[in-house]
């Protein structure tokens, strides 16, 4: 009697839990969201908390005839009820993805831009995936590389043979997932910062190279490293037997391997934002290694992250190396625009970030833990195999952005920051205009930003409330000039070019 | 102070015309200028936000101590977003602040009239109640709109709502606008004008 009544409130818990699963995603679906994305996650989420009660109930009605039966098979249901229990707590914390993904949350005017553009870049075939971009509170940029409809299709599955449960899941419960879909976060706080948002490229990158590392170039590393690390082992460790030398070389190599697959994707991630993003990805990436330290051991304390001084270094290498010769800059850019120091000033920040991340510092600290050093040694080639295949096995020198089609519209787009006028477009009269793209934009912003004439002090020292309104003036226009873009692109491809005015019309 | 006409808007755009942009006149994106200029105007869409009075919120607006007591704007009004075909239902009655969506730099020595179009108006819709554009000025135009008809219309972002008439001035000026740049409809600013405001209105008696 007493199990029956565990059992029957278990199940009213549950019910209960996936009921406030619904009811949450239901009021979510009364807000606004920037894109459909979200609320077809929503959406999902509803049918998802649906289906979960039905097979709360099939599990408990076969529970319900079970009781009788020995305790070894209501024990089993119980556990099928448990492992429903957390899937469905599970979900629940997914529902915080739609509720971050709000308009008011996001920089609501470039999401479907944002959406299109990592669209573009990470889909393989012609069906498409759908990605959401929603902010973080934690002060970083996150991709999750798993498929959620992938993801909530195998969970769902489990249930899918349950008595009484007669349901395509596909089609039934995920209706709203049509696609792969894919989540991107962004700090939270840093909204508004067009900027800092070439990062998102580094993100796009973690998707792209998740099929670098397979299990064959993996092997092909340890081979590569096998002889350094038992030579090493050997000369470190001469008093102890072969079984542990065996054992210590079998934990060294797992290291090596932990060492190269961290600082390989990251760097590889680093370059993809710089093909994609040209100079302001390395801007934006120095922007947000500053708030770090730029040397650290890449060693388990800090899950064998790169430093960032080698990152940027690498990342300036693979700049200059595929994008073509972005610095010394072109004169064409001073000749537009009211600011003579464009040239002067960007370069001379470009050319900090350079001499900063030549700097011996990382070496030196890297020579000092041998396993870590072999490991470093190594990954120059294997950045040069792994761009290759970024390149042309991902295609993604479909985006390459070079330095002559970046420097093309670029200043045209300053000097129209620089009047306060919005970069979306290069327009030189009514029937000659060029749309920007997002790198061109980003770029602009960096550029104008860099060659700023605005003091942050003023002379009495009080800080000069003048730029910091001139910041948000940029984002401003950056942001919407990336909206226009993105709409001006999309009417165009259900319009055509637009058709030419002769100003003849009203004679 | 004459009416800018079709040819004259296109000079006004033509960079081979007025190589200085800050002379130019800038109106983007011009989606469809076929026929979004016309004879004597360049008709303007609707864009994408709007703000709301909550009027739950409070009781009423005194201008005396509007956001000198240190309140937000947006404790009185909401920003509400419409995406492309999302519709947003203006009751009859009801007032709601708008924006065009299109971006637009007023060269100096010229100023605009922003008036709404005929289709609308003959729905009761009325777009702007404070019309004039200063020379100079630089964003997208907020647009007052109510809807003075006796049934609900629905707006949607990017349907042509307004149109701007631009006239030459004699002299030569810029707008000092606390509105500029704005990338989208504008929280009234009383700010700046606070001390006179409350002088007026009593409120700094001593």
């Amino acid at each position: 009697m007493i199990i029956a009544e565990i059992t029957e409130s278990y199940f009213l818990e549950i019910r209960s839990r996936a009921e406030a699963l619904k009811g949450q995603c239901e009021y979510l679906l009364t807000h606004e969201y920037a894109s459909e994305a979200p609320k077809n996650l929503a959406k999902a989420f509803v049918e998802m908390a649906c289906f979960f009660q039905m097979a709360a109930l099939s599990i408990y009605k076969d529970m319900e005839s079970d009781l009788a039966d020995s305790p070894q098979d209501i024990e089993k249901s119980i556990q099928q009820l448990r492992t429903l229990d957390n899937d469905i707590a599970l979900i629940g914390q997914h529902v915080q993805f739609i509720n971050s993904a709000r308009s008011q949350r996001v920089p609501w005017s470039i999401i479907p831009a944002f959406e299109h553009f990592a669209n573009k870049i990470l889909c393989d075939n012609d069906n498409g995936l759908d990605i959401m971009f929603c902010p973080l509170w934690e002060y970083n940029y996150q991709i999750y590389t798993t498929d959620f409809r992938g993801f909530y299709l195998q969970l769902l599955q489990k249930y899918q043979h349950f008595p009484g449960i007669d349901i395509d899941i596909e089609k039934d419960v995920l209706t709203s997932l049509k696609r792969p879909f894919y989540v991107i976060r962004f700090p939270s706080l840093e909204r508004l910062n067009i900027r800092l948002h070439a990062n998102i490229g580094h993100e796009l990158g973690h998707k792209a190279t998740s099929t670098f590392f397979t299990s064959q170039r993996k092997n092909e590393f340890i081979d590569s490293i096998h002889g350094d690390i038992n030579d090493f082992v050997s000369r470190q460790y001469t008093q102890i037997t072969p079984i542990s030398r065996l054992s210590i070389l079998k934990e060294h190599l797992g290291s090596s391997v932990e060492i190269w697959h961290r600082a390989l994707d990251e760097i590889l991630c680093d370059i993809v934002s710089c093909i994609l993003f040209g100079p302001a990805a390395i801007f934006s990436m120095f922007d947000f290694a500053i708030k770090d330290k730029l040397d650290h051991m890449p060693n388990k304390d800090v899950g064998f992250y790169p430093p960032w001084r080698y990152r940027l270094r690498m990342a300036i290498e693979a700049l200059e190396k595929y994008c073509g010769n972005y610095f010394p800059l072109k004169k064409e850019l001073k000749a537009r625009g009211k600011s003579t120091d464009t040239i002067h000033k960007v370069e001379e920040y470009y050319d900090f970030i350079k001499t900063l991340t030549g700097l011996p510092n990382v070496d030196e600290l890297i020579k000092h833990d041998e396993l870590t050093k072999l490991v470093y040694d190594k990954l120059p080639a294997w950045i040069d195999n792994g761009v290759d295949f970024l390149l042309n096995t991902k295609g993604l020198r479909n985006h390459l952005l070079t330095a002559t089609e970046l420097f093309e519209n670029l200043p045209y787009l300053i000097e129209r920051l620089e009047n306060g006028i919005i970069p979306n477009a290069k327009e030189e009269n009514i029937n000659c205009r060029a749309s920007a793209s997002f790198a061109e934009i980003i770029n602009s912003a960096w550029f104008y930003w860099l060659s700023k004439q605005e003091p942050v002090f003023s002379e009495d020292g009080s800080f000069n409330d003048e730029v910091y309104k001139a910041r948000v003036r940029m984002n401003n226009l950056s942001l919407k000039a990336i909206e226009y873009s993105q709409l001006e692109q999309r009417y165009r491809e259900k319009f055509g070019a637009a058709k030419e005015v002769t100003g003849n019309e009203y004679l | 102070m004459s009416v800018v006409t079709h040819r004259e808007i296109l000079d006004l755009m033509d960079a081979s015309k007025i190589a200085d942009i800050t002379n130019r006149l800038i109106i983007t994106p011009l989606l469809d200028p076929k026929n979004d200029i016309g004879p004597i105007s360049v008709d303007l869409r609707l864009g994408h936000q709007f703000i709301i009075f909550q009027r739950h919120y409070f009781s009423h607006l005194d201008i005396g101590i509007y956001e000198s007591e240190g309140e937000p704007a947006e404790n009185y009004q909401k920003r509400l977003i419409r995406r492309q075909g999302e519709g947003f239902v203006i009751h009859p009655n009801q007032y709601v602040i708008g924006s065009t969506l299109e971006y637009i730099q007023i060269p100096p020595r010229y100023m605009g009239y922003v008036v709404g179009k005929s289709t609308w108006g003959r729905m009761g819709l009325i777009i702007a109640t404070a019309t004039k554009v200063d020379p100079g000025f630089k964003g997208c135009i907020t647009l007052e709109i109510v809807n003075d008809g006796e049934v609900p219309i629905i707006l949607y972002p990017g349907v042509p709502i307004a149109q701007i008439v631009l006239h030459k001035t004699d002299g030569k000026e810029r707008a000092k606008s606390s509105y500029q740049h704005a990338t989208g409809p504008q929280f009234p600013k009383f700010k700046n004008r606070t001390d006179d405001w409350q002088y007026w209105t009593g409120q700094n008696r001593e």
